[in-house]
């Protein structure tokens, strides 16, 4: 048991978790503005090829990071577009796009950095583990919450101010309004394209920084289509939640849980490698239950009251 | 007067078809290369091919083309296009090309065609096509993991818990054991051929167990394998092409089929007029089919009395004195996950 139940299960899920909370909080956004977003995984597959090449030419982090999320929020923006502007269908727009970015950065892949299925190189820097200095010296604590990248507390730490920006700003209600009735909202006078163009540039930027930490810090290489529709499995999170930022994030969380229970319980145990690939997406499915359960019986609780 | 100028047309025909069968006889044999879609440059299967041909350019003055079609669905057209070419030989390899040249094959039927590293069943009467056996390559790189490790442990990431994964591991097994009867080797299955991230995962929790040598069967989650030993300073070992210059220091060697020679050797069978189609090939150890990769990037990573240990091991198996075990060989229910599949070879 000491074996699955350690400190490495924590950065484990930690690991798992990051890329997922990173395009569920870009989901989010555009979930409460009405739009189906299932482009992510298009856009932090531009932002993990962006942030590698740009990594492997200038060897500086921060510029990849900074090309990954500009990447990233311009195929948002064509993404937007197609939909807001050309009235494209959203599931036209949203699977145009992620081929778009699979066939783009494989041809770029062959053009700019001559490979046909993975690039790596000992040329491009790792990020740097950050020691909280509060709780350095404390065993547990120190091990549990420090000598994390940057973007992993980035992705925890925007958690609430994503949260925030929904419940308690003017932004946030404008936002919610275009969502639940964009007629409504225009007809008091809200820009419905202008906002829901920004939840959309947002996502982008969310995404970026997700394939930014999936190709540049959760491994250091690009190879082809290697988000593998995590961009997916957070909207799947985002619907289970209904939209609520904190147990979306719990979700996303509970997924990676379950993968990195999973990795350990095939090596340990012996289970079948089948059946526990299916934890992770078994446990989210009775999370759906229990939301579901939870929603009807809140209705019901509802039409008493009226 | 008619009569003369009839003769001297008829002389000149003559004189023609002398001359073009006298340059036919000089005329070298022709092959096409079909690369697979990822096309040359590739630094795995379309550029050793492409050294296999090199080869063969320079020991039999054969000439040679290179056709790269862009996607799967090109390559029937290609094959087509290329048997009206009038090549002596056209050789492709890719598991997507078996049905495209099924049917070109039985278009063309007098055309030689050769299809490299593909299964065991003939293709059509002018198709020859190989077999690799992996699991003799797979058992090399386990006894040079199992001589390596300081932990005593050892571990596999395969891409899929199929059975043509299963063929490597078993190898892999097979070796280790041979060498060290004690040394432990883990076995997970990432359950992707293409997320990188989550192979780097599976290979975490395997160095957290113990593990110091992991090797990689799993495709492009094979890079993740091969990142999470160079974060760690453990080991990786590569598959199917040399993947050393992936991680320099940290790839211990690649378990590399080799292609090369399998398009050699056909070639060769051509130019000695030995080709007979329909044929499988089996290309293992003896055959020079499968091997391990030892280059600038994993130099002084192996000891030399491991070397020499693991090139007594290939004489064996060439001699016929070590047979590896073939997963397809196994008796059903013989490998279950978790559970070794075959006795310790020192029983």
């Amino acid at each position: 048991m000491n074996e699955i139940l350690n400190l490495g299960l924590i950065t484990a899920i930690i690991r798992v978790s990051t890329p997922l909370v990173f395009a569920a909080l870009g989901g989010l956004l555009t979930f409460k503005a009405g739009i189906l977003n299932i482009a992510m995984d298009g856009f932090m597959l531009v932002a993990a090829f962006l942030g590698i090449l740009t990594a492997y030419f200038t060897g500086n982090l921060a510029w990849a990071v900074f090309a990954a999320v500009l990447g990233s929020v311009i195929m948002a923006i064509l993404f937007g577009y197609f939909n807001l502007k050309f009235k494209a269908d959203i599931f036209i727009a949203g699977i145009a796009v992620g081929m778009l970015a699979s066939g783009l950065t494989a041809v770029l892949l062959q053009g700019a950095l001559g490979q046909t299925g993975v690039f790596a190189s000992s040329k491009i820097p790792r990020f740097s583990q950050i020691q909280i200095p509060f709780i350095d010296g404390i065993p547990i604590l120190s091990q549990l919450f420090s000598g994390y990248s940057i973007l992993v507390y980035l992705a925890f730490l925007f958690t609430p101010v994503v949260s925030l920006a929904m419940s308690r700003t003017k932004w946030g209600l404008r936002v919610r309004a275009v969502g639940e009735n964009p007629d409504s909202a225009a007809s008091v006078g809200i820009d419905v394209f202008k906002i829901k163009m920004e939840t959309v540039i947002l996502s982008g930027f969310f995404c970026g920084l997700g394939g930014a930490y999936l190709s540049l810090d959760y491994v250091s290489l690009f190879s082809r289509d290697m988000t593998a529709d995590r961009g997916l499995i957070a909207l799947a999170a985002i619907f289970f939640a209904q939209g609520n930022p904190v147990t979306t994030i719990a979700v996303t969380v509970l997924f990676g849980i379950a993968q990195a229970l999973a990795v350990r319980l095939q090596q340990s145990v012996g289970i079948a490698p089948q059946i526990v690939q299916v934890i992770p997406y078994f446990v989210t499915m009775i999370a759906l239950i229990a939301v579901g359960f939870q929603t009807v019986h809140h209705r019901k609780y509802q039409q008493v009251i009226e | 007067m008619n009569t003369r100028r009839l003769a001297l047309v008829v002389l000149l025909v003559l004189v023609a078809m002398l001359a073009i069968t006298g340059v036919g006889a000089a005329k070298a044999i022709r092959v096409a290369m079909v690369t697979s879609e990822s096309g040359l440059g590739d630094r795995s299967f379309n550029d050793m091919m492409h050294q296999g041909f090199q080869r063969a350019e320079k020991d039999f003055g054969i000439k040679f083309n290179v056709i790269q079609p862009k996607s799967i669905s090109e390559f029937k057209s290609t094959l087509a296009r290329a048997s009206e070419q009038g090549f002596d030989l056209i050789i492709g390899s890719s598991f997507d090309m078996i049905d495209p040249m099924k049917e070109v094959a039985r278009m063309y039927p007098k055309q030689k065609f050769a299809l490299i590293d593909v299964g065991p069943d003939p293709i059509a009467s002018n198709v020859v096509s190989t077999v690799t056996k992996d699991w003799e390559g797979s058992f090399l790189v386990g006894a040079i993991a199992a001589r390596t490790t300081k932990t005593g442990t050892i571990g596999f990431v395969g891409g899929k818990d199929i059975p043509i994964i299963h063929r490597f591991f078993i190898g892999y097994y097979y070796g280790a054991k041979m060498i060290n009867p004690d040394v432990k080797v883990l076995e997970s299955y990432s359950g992707t051929f293409t997320d990188p991230a989550t192979g780097k995962e599976y290979t975490l929790a395997l160095i957290n167990r113990g593990s110091d040598i992991n090797f990689a069967v799993a495709g492009a989650t094979s890079a993740g394998v091969i990142d999470a030993a160079k974060q760690t300073k453990t080991f990786a070992i590569g598959v199917d092409s040399n993947q050393n210059y992936l991680a320099p220091g940290f790839v211990l060697t690649s378990m590399m089929k080799r292609i090369d020679n399998q398009a050699y050797d056909i070639i060769k069978l051509v130019v000695d007029g030995k080709f007979k189609g329909g044929t499988v090939l089996t290309y293992g150890l003896k055959e020079k089919g499968v091997d391990y990769a030892m280059d600038k990037y994993n130099k002084g990573l192996i000891s030399d009395s491991t070397l020499k240990l693991v090139e007594e091991l290939r004489e064996k198996v060439i001699a016929g004195k070590i047979v590896v075990p073939n997963y397809f060989e196994l008796k059903p229910g013989q490998k279950t996950m978790g559970q070794p599949p075959i006795d310790s070879p020192l029983n």
